[in-house]
Parts: structure tokens; C-alpha cells; sequence
């Protein structure tokens, strides 16, 4: 029996993440949207300023290094879960995180930028952002950005990757972003139509987060990135990438002590209470019904027209409606999405539309692809219902005189409404729940606003019930409204 | 409001059916049909299943069309071909239709089943058709029931209603389908009850029918059909007690055992 639980001890010990000294570290890291952090360039090789702070670890920690490719946003989650060793992605130290994992002494400090379009003259600084509503600024998912502009009340949306959120400022959706300097100067000090505003502010740390339990390795990692400071190999690489500036040569590669580096913005998103962060969630509630039942009710209106070209149409529209049924049953609604948001407006701007592309909010998006293809499942439900109205009650409504379009409004379409609603009932709760895909358009709706606060605090068993809870605040008053409307309906229906 | 009791109906109207052809398919299901129905009267259709009783009574108000042939119903005329749509209308208002299963409109309440015609088509004013409707219900004794809905109904009642229903568009004449088959006797007996008293407004009506007593005493005329001919034609006792031919012999003696 102790044979027995040895060896299993052993097993988890060989298994375990840090003491096999031969097996390869492995580094949790997003190559999507990376640069300069880490990314793909032209020749399809893993590159950026972390890769190369990474290969100079290798040496000076004498072990390997293998790349795990993991969700920025969900970073820290799953070096909790034990998915791979470490972390280094442009990690912000921030209070909240602290609490959870351990930080590595600093490889880089870095300041937000606020970037704005070339000629902007609305506002001159970061402040003046601050409780307008007509403003927005894009950032990034769990960045100090993302958790100063909630603290701060500036109305913002979060993005996966820097890439898209520049694009949107580009294309006028947004009126600022705001980002960590590495991202600014590489997405656009260079591009001719926008322009930084104001210094760079808010200085943090990015640091390498292990798992609290792992003090030896980041013992070892603290010596390491000591060492490269000292031989200059960190600020090599750092000005290689062009991010080396005044800033660092003072606090970091000047450091004398810890104290230069723990300048720490004391109320930066520390205190997450539920007062604070209960009055977002409630807003990301709204959001959700209201795009629910925004893209319910346009789902009803194509339904309907889809289903009566496909029963009654001239025979090329008919196909035409079977076309859209089939392509938006078949399409993934986060395809659809990405392509409504982020897609679009190039193909409008391209057909000399582009003021209609500025149409193109990531709710007007969500409404819109939600809407499209619960339409193409109304459709099939509608024409079905349509189509188990008796024949007879044509027959007895053109005996009495009645045109077709008469009877099919009065007749035939009070009857299949009652017959379409238990499974139209069953569609209204899974568009419900399909808006939670709005999200991967930056849409501030419920499960967004809980990815970005559970993200932000830690908190994900907290905020995940709270989060539930309204989900079910939502759905359960939804279903009960239209069992009861069934009943009403159904109670005096039949021959 | 005396006086707006008996106008529901205003006289019958003649119909003339001069070589009806109805083609489904290879196979004929009328095959040159020639009846002259008088105004006022009514006439039975029996006959073997499959014979075409319900299909000719069908072609008479354009629910089917036909092939060949055409049909007059008052002052308008049915051709070969769906017909124009102008003329069918027409028609429909001044001849109403009973189905066997009734096709009462669910949704609709007793009163709103009366009334939907006469408002939605004809642009009666609401109070007017609806003070009409509950003047309906009253003779076929349903005036109790004007808020029901039709699932509340027993098969006799609905079919009552059905027949206030056709009666509201203050038809001439009234075709019949079965309206008593899916009846049991005790019902059946209502429904025929109100037959015989439209009877006494001078209504047309043709009624397909396997009731071969209520035949006998009701109709005026009978006609017999049989694989889409008019096998036998005259008044009940002619074509019922004494069939001259050898199909109608045969069919009466299987009815009427």
C-alpha cells in the first residue's frame, strides 16, 4: 500500500511544472495582435522583444523554453490552472493580480498613451475623457489601461488584440485608444493618420508571473533578469525594438533598490467591491435585453417574410429564401459577427458607402447578425406553423368571399402564431443566450462586462454567481411571460 | 329592427350547369353534367362515394375548377380555367358554403366567426353585422353561445354556427357538403331542423347528402350521381320509390338496406 502511494507521489512529482530540471519550461504567451511582444512576422517565425528576452532567459537559466500559445485575457486563469509555468506577455503588475500569483522583479517599464486621429481638437488631454458619453476609447481586454478607464469612468470598449482597436480609430468608431506605449509605438507612431496626445502617464511594470507555490523559479527568474540588466543584454534587446527610452534608463537600468520600481498608482484597481463593480454588471444586464429583444423582434419580422416568399413567392424567390435559410443556419454566428463588425465597413467604404459603415456600432453589428440568423430559424418555424393551418380554413375563408392576402392575415396567421410559439419561445431563450457571442465584438453586454471585471479582480467564482444570477433574473421572467402568453392563446384554441 | 329580421335572405336564385367536365388527371370525375336547379328549390345529390357529388357542388361556387363545360349561378358565369376572380367573388357572396368539418374559425369567438365576413368583406359597419349576427345565432338557438369559442362547441353547434355564418353574407343560395356526416343522430337532427326552416325563406339550396329520409322529405329535387354522370334526376319519390334505372336501383337498395 505505501509502494503504491509513493509511486503516485512520484508520478506527480515527475508531472510536476518546475522540478524535473531536463524538461523544457513551458511560457504561456499570445502571438495574436503580439507585436512587438511576441507575434509572427513575415516569415511565419515567432518574434518580438519577448522572444528575445525569452532565448536570453534560456541561457541564463540553462534550460529550455517552449512557446505555449494561450488567450491574453485568459493568461493569468490558466497559469493558475497549471496550463504551462509562466506568463510574459506584457503583464501588467497590477494590485489585484499580486494578490493571486507572484511577480518577477520587472523586465520593462512602461507608460499608456493616449492616441487619437491626426487633427483632433475636441479635447487636448486624457482627462477631459473622463463621464463623456459621446466619447469613446478603445483599449485591450485585462490591461491597466482597461482598469484605469473603468476607474477613471471614461466610456470605453475592450478589444482582443491592438490591431482592431486602432483599425476602429482609424475608421472613426472610436475617439481615442489607449494603450501601453509598446502597442502605441508599434500600431501608430507610424501610421500618417493618427497621432499621440499628451505625454505618456500612469507608469507600471511588466513583470513574469509564476504561480505563488513556485518561489524557486521565480527566484531563479529574478537572478536572471538581474543579470541581464546588469550586462546590458535587457536594454540591447529593448532598444533594438525601439521601446528603450529616458523612462527605463532611470528606474529601470538605474535601479538601486526596489523602491524605484514599485511606484505602484495606489488606487489603480484595487478594491473590488461589490458596490464597484455591481453597477457594471447591471449595465451589461441592459445591454443584453436590449439586444435580445432588439434582434428578437427583427428575427420575427425576416421569419416571416422568408417563410411567406418560400410558401407563396414566384418560384426564383422561393429558392432565393431557401438560399438564406440554408446559408445563415449554416454560417457560425461569431463568423457572421466578425465579418458584420469588422468586415463590413471595408466592403461599404470599397462601394463608396463608407458613411454607412459608421452605422456599424458593435451593437448595430450584434443586431443585425443576431437577428439575420435567428431570422433563418423563424423562417423554418413560421412555414411550418403556416403550413399545419388546416386546409379547410383557406377553403371556408374563399367560400365566405375572403381574398388570399385577407386570409392569410386574419385567418390562417392568428392560427399559426399559436402553433409557432411553443418553438419560438425555445428560440427567444437561445438568442438570449447567443448574445454572450456580442462580446467577441467588444459589445459591453453581460458576459463581457463579467470577463473584463473577473479578469481584472480575480474574482471569478464571485462575480461569475452574481453574473449568473442576472442571467436567470433574465431568462426565467422571459420564459414564465411566454408560457403564460401560450396559455392564454392555447387555452380557447382548437377545432 | 322587426323588419331587418327576415331580409337575412332575399329569395333563391337559379343555377344552370350545362356540360361539366372535370378532369383530375387521365381520369374524368364529372363527365358532361347537365342540371337545371330552380330557384328556391332544393335539391339532393346522392349517390355511391367517388361519384362526384362533392366535387360538382365544389365547381358551383369556384372552390374547383373545372374543364369543360359552364356554370351558371344568378346572373354570372363560370368557365373552364380558374375563372375571373371578379366573377368567382361575386358568387361566393351570394351562394354560402357548409363544409362536413364545419371549419369554424378557431381564433375567432362564435359572434366573430358570424361577423368576420360581412365586416372584412363586404365593409359592414361593426355594430350593424354584429347586431345581425346575434339575430342569426337566435334562429339557429345558439344566441347564448356568442362569446364562445368553436372548441367549446358540441359538433350540432358548430355546425349552426357555420350555417349563421354562411347566412350573414345574406346569401341567395346555400351549398351543402355532408353537413350532417360527422354528426351523431340526436345533432343531426338540429342541423336539419334548421335546413328545413331556411327552406321557408325561398333560399336555393344544394345540399350532398347521405340522409336519404331527410332527402325524401325535404328536398324538392333529388339527383343521383354515379361515376360522374347524373345517373337519375326528379323529385323525391320519383328517383328514391321508384328508380328507373338499374345503378340508382342498386345504390338504393345498399342505403337503404
Amino acid at each position: 500500500m505505501a509502494g503504491f502511494w509513493s509511486l503516485i507521489l512520484a508520478g506527480l512529482c515527475l508531472t510536476g511544472p518546475i522540478h524535473s530540471g531536463g524538461s523544457p519550461l513551458r511560457w504561456g504567451c499570445d502571438q495574436e495582435g503580439g507585436a512587438p511582444y511576441c507575434f509572427l512576422d513575415g516569415k511565419l517565425e515567432l518574434v518580438g522583444f519577448e522572444v528575445d528576452i525569452v532565448r536570453e532567459l534560456e541561457r541564463k537559466l540553462g534550460r529550455k523554453i517552449r512557446f505555449t500559445q494561450y488567450g491574453f485575457e485568459s493568461l493569468i486563469p490558466g497559469l493558475l490552472k497549471g496550463d504551462f509555468d509562466f506568463a510574459m506577455n506584457g503583464l501588467e503588475v497590477l494590485p489585484d493580480r499580486r494578490q493571486a500569483i507572484r511577480f518577477t522583479r520587472p523586465y520593462y517599464l512602461y507608460r499608456q498613451q493616449l492616441t487619437v486621429r491626426k487633427g483632433e481638437s475636441r479635447f487636448s488631454q486624457y482627462r477631459e475623457l473622463a463621464g463623456q458619453t459621446d466619447k469613446e476609447v478603445g483599449t485591450m481586454d485585462g490591461t491597466a489601461a482597461e482598469a484605469l478607464l473603468i476607474r477613471d469612468g471614461v466610456r470605453h470598449a475592450s478589444y482582443s488584440t491592438p490591431t482592431e482597436a486602432y483599425r476602429d480609430l482609424e475608421l472613426g468608431r472610436l475617439d481615442a485608444v489607449l494603450l501601453d506605449m509598446p502597442m502605441a509605438r508599434q500600431y501608430a507612431a507610424e501610421n500618417p493618420a493618427l497621432a499621440f496626445l499628451g505625454e505618456p502617464f500612469a507608469p507600471g511594470r511588466y513583470a513574469i508571473a509564476v504561480p505563488p507555490s513556485e518561489n524557486a523559479l521565480a527566484d531563479a527568474i529574478d537572478r536572471s533578469i538581474n543579470e541581464m540588466i546588469q550586462d546590458g543584454s535587457l536594454r540591447e534587446i529593448l532598444t533594438r525594438w525601439k521601446i528603450w527610452d529616458g523612462f527605463n534608463e532611470s528606474h529601470l537600468a538605474g535601479a538601486t533598490s526596489a523602491a524605484d520600481w514599485e511606484f505602484e498608482d495606489k488606487d489603480a484597481g484595487s478594491g473590488w467591491t461589490v458596490a464597484r463593480y455591481l453597477p457594471l454588471l447591471l449595465d451589461g444586464a441592459r445591454v443584453t435585453l436590449l439586444l435580445t429583444l432588439a434582434s428578437f423582434a427583427l428575427a420575427l419580422c425576416i421569419g416571416l417574410g422568408i417563410a411567406v416568399a418560400r410558401l407563396y413567392g414566384p418560384r426564383p424567390l422561393q429558392i432565393l429564401a431557401v438560399g438564406y435559410i440554408e446559408f445563415f443556419r449554416g454560417v457560425p454566428l461569431l463568423l457572421l459577427l466578425f465579418f458584420l463588425y469588422f468586415g463590413l465597413p471595408s466592403v461599404l467604404a470599397g462601394i463608396g458607402l463608407p458613411a454607412i459603415g459608421e452605422w456599424i456600432t458593435p451593437f448595430a453589428a450584434a443586431w443585425l447578425g443576431l437577428g439575420l440568423t435567428y431570422g433563418a430559424y423563424e423562417a423554418e418555424i413560421q412555414r411550418s406553423a403556416i403550413q399545419s393551418v388546416p386546409q379547410g380554413q383557406w377553403e371556408a375563408a374563399a367560400a365566405l368571399g375572403m381574398p388570399k392576402g385577407l386570409t392569410f392575415r386574419r385567418i390562417i396567421l392568428p392560427q399559426a402564431v399559436r402553433i409557432a410559439l411553443p418553438p419560438t419561445t425555445g428560440d427567444l431563450v437561445a438568442l438570449f443566450k447567443d448574445t454572450s457571442v456580442a462580446s467577441a465584438i467588444t459589445l459591453l453586454e453581460l458576459n463581457k462586462q463579467y470577463q473584463i471585471l473577473a479578469k481584472s479582480s480575480l474574482k471569478f467564482v464571485e462575480i461569475g454567481l452574481i453574473t449568473a444570477i442576472l442571467y436567470l433574473a433574465l431568462s426565467v421572467p422571459l420564459g414564465l411571460a411566454s408560457r403564460a402568453l401560450e396559455k392564454k392563446l392555447g387555452a380557447n384554441h382548437g377545432k | 329592427m322587426a323588419s331587418d329580421h327576415k331580409p337575412a335572405v332575399t329569395g333563391g336564385l337559379g343555377i344552370r350547369i350545362s356540360q361539366l367536365v372535370k378532369r383530375h388527371g387521365d381520369r374524368e370525375i364529372l363527365r358532361g353534367i347537365r342540371l337545371d336547379i330552380q330557384p328556391g328549390h332544393t335539391v339532393a345529390l346522392i349517390g355511391p362515394s367517388g361519384g362526384g357529388k362533392t366535387t360538382l357542388l365544389r365547381c358551383l361556387n369556384g372552390l374547383e375548377p373545372f374543364d369543360g363545360g359552364s356554370v351558371d349561378v344568378g346572373d354570372n358565369t363560370l368557365h373552364p380555367g380558374n375563372g375571373r376572380p371578379r366573377e368567382i367573388a361575386r358568387i361566393r357572396q351570394t351562394v354560402g358554403m357548409i363544409f362536413q368539418d364545419f371549419q369554424l374559425f378557431p381564433h375567432l369567438s362564435v359572434l366573430e366567426n358570424v361577423t368576420a365576413a360581412p365586416v372584412w368583406v363586404q365593409g359592414e359597419k361593426p355594430k350593424v353585422a354584429r347586431e345581425r349576427a346575434l339575430q342569426l345565432l337566435e334562429r339557429v338557438k345558439l344566441a347564448d353561445f356568442s362569446h364562445r369559442r368553436p372548441a367549446q362547441l358540441s359538433g350540432g353547434q358548430k355546425q349552426r354556427v357555420a350555417i349563421a355564418r354562411a347566412l350573414a353574407l345574406r346569401p341567395r343560395g346555400l351549398l351543402c357538403d355532408e353537413i350532417t356526416s360527422a354528426l351523431d343522430p340526436e345533432t343531426k337532427h338540429e342541423v336539419l331542423v334548421v335546413l328545413e326552416d331556411l327552406k321557408r325563406d325561398g333560399l336555393t339550396v344544394v345540399m350532398v347528402t347521405h340522409e336519404i329520409g331527410f332527402a325524401r322529405r325535404a328536398a324538392d329535387r333529388v339527383v343521383l350521381l354515379a361515376d360522374g354522370k347524373v345517373a337519375e334526376e326528379g323529385t323525391a319519390g320519383e328517383v328514391i320509390d321508384a328508380p328507373k334505372t338499374e345503378r340508382a336501383s342498386r345504390f338504393l337498395a345498399r342505403v337503404l338496406g
